[in-house]
């Protein structure tokens, strides 16, 4: 129960007891300050997606899956990591239940690295923890991404979209090594860890 | 059903409800009217902050984790 109590009597506040002009003013502020941190981070997006390259990765390039290990780019002997006359280096991968082929992918480290992946099968996923790389393959079109390794080291390469019964079996990985080993090896053969 | 007091809201107590001929709000409409006639400050300090928290943090992990995975194209 409430304590009875000598003050003047007080009931609810009314409606209306912040004057107008001041929920006007505030809304406007307020108003202004989201649209400001708005453009910020759009202005931030834009900025870094011009001067970094950095935009979401999108390719639209259709390829027959039945016949990737019969002809064109995927044949097994030109699957890995090929330098290209600019110096870029391009990587290719197969993605089938329940394997990458090849499993161990070997890259230089400050160097463009493109990365193009064609499904025999079902859908997979081309995920590189601890970088940006992240795309979905998907049989029939060929999925490309282009990026540059800061950091050598190993890159572990799993399967994120899942494939089957197999799919948590399903990974590989990148090796990022110092560009001087790299070109050491890469005039004589496509480049996986299987050369090592 | 039997409630236990203690662990009870008090949301609904008469000390924090104002309802039409109750006389027992914490606060009178003249005091009220003073407090905001500049408007609730202290909520928009409340508010100001969280959105500053939010948005530094989007700064942070745009620019110190995003950013250093490297770009993509």
């Amino acid at each position: 129960m409430a304590e009875q109590s000598s003050d003047p009597p007080r009931g609810p506040l009314p409606d209306g007891i912040v004057p107008e002009d001041v929920v006007a003013r505030t809304e406007k502020r307020w108003i202004v300050i989201m649209a400001a941190m708005l453009v910020a981070m759009l202005a931030v997006v834009v900025l870094t997606g011009i001067t970094d390259a950095m935009h979401p990765s999108s390719n639209v390039e259709v390829i027959d899956p039945t016949t990737l290990h019969l002809r064109g780019e995927f044949v097994e002997s030109n699957l890995g990591a090929a330098v290209e006359p600019d110096g870029s280096v391009t990587v290719r991968i197969i993605a089938a239940q329940y394997e990458f082929v090849p499993r161990c992918i070997q890259v230089p480290a400050g160097t463009a690295i493109t990365f193009r992946l064609a499904s025999a099968d079902v859908v997979h996923g081309f995920l590189l923890p601890d970088t940006n790389v992240n795309t979905m393959v998907v049989p029939g079109f060929v999925a490309e991404v282009r990026t540059r390794f800061v950091r050598q080291g190993e890159y572990a390469m799993p399967c994120h979209e899942f494939c089957g019964l197999g799919h948590h079996a399903m990974w590989a990985h990148v090796s990022v090594v110092p560009k001087e080993r790299f070109a050491n090896r890469t005039s004589v053969e496509r480049m996986s860890c299987a050369a090592q | 059903m039997r409630i236990d007091e203690s662990i009870q809201s008090t949301a609904h107590s008469p000390a924090h409800v104002g309802a039409p001929g109750r006389v027992d709000a914490p606060i009178s409409s003249d005091e009220a009217a003073r407090a905001l006639r500049a408007g609730p400050i202290g909520a928009y300090i409340v508010a100001g902050i969280s959105v500053a928290l939010v948005f530094i943090a989007w700064l942070v992990f745009y620019f110190f984790v995003f950013m250093p995975r490297g770009s993509i194209g």
